[in-house]
């Protein structure tokens, strides 16, 4: 199965800890996980737990736009893109869930 | 023919939202050149348009945060 997830709030809001073991967990079981950050969301490339999700498999992807905004610098393995990315996790996994 | 679209002072998403809708305009085959000043849609727009089947035939800077990003249609 494929499981898309959007979180919105940045790394000191329980959601952080939710979405990286609901990873680790759909990672474990051989799921496919895409992750996209936008709003203060993007703060979670800083987190080094979270950003760990890209060595077991996990595909991040953030609004490059927020994260200039929010002056976060690039993280090697994660895709600085754009909302075009969101849309095609959301339209390509079997479920998409939103953390906000 | 070539089309221009002159998107300084749009962000994303409507970079490539206004990019797309032009790119609709267009006969396959043509040019697309789009202005941007908007930093990540440089990379962004023609990496979303190339997985959208079409061919980015060159990026070039023209001045300070002023980028020219020609388009082909597939």
């Amino acid at each position: 199965m494929k499981l898309g997830i959007l979180l919105t709030t940045s790394p000191e809001n329980e959601n952080t800890n939710t979405v990286i073991e609901i990873s680790k967990a759909a990672r474990d079981e051989g799921h496919e996980v895409s992750i996209f950050l936008m709003y203060d969301g993007v703060y979670n490339v800083n987190n080094k737990e979270f950003a760990g999700l890209v060595d077991k498999g996990v595909e991040i992807a953030i609004c490059a736009f927020n994260a200039e905004q929010r002056k976060v610098a690039k993280v090697e393995g994660i895709l600085f893109g754009s909302q075009y990315d969101h849309a095609c996790i959301a339209s390509e996994v079997d479920r998409f869930i939103s953390f906000g | 023919m070539t089309i221009e679209l002159d998107l300084k002072g749009e962000v994303c998403p409507y970079t490539f939202v206004k990019t797309k809708l032009k790119l609709e305009e267009v006969e396959s085959g043509e040019e697309l050149v789009v202005f941007f000043d908007h930093a990540p849609a440089v990379e962004n727009v023609p990496r979303s348009l190339k997985n959208e089947g079409h061919k980015i035939m060159g990026i070039e800077q023209t001045g300070d945060h002023l980028w020219k990003v020609r388009i082909r249609k597939s």
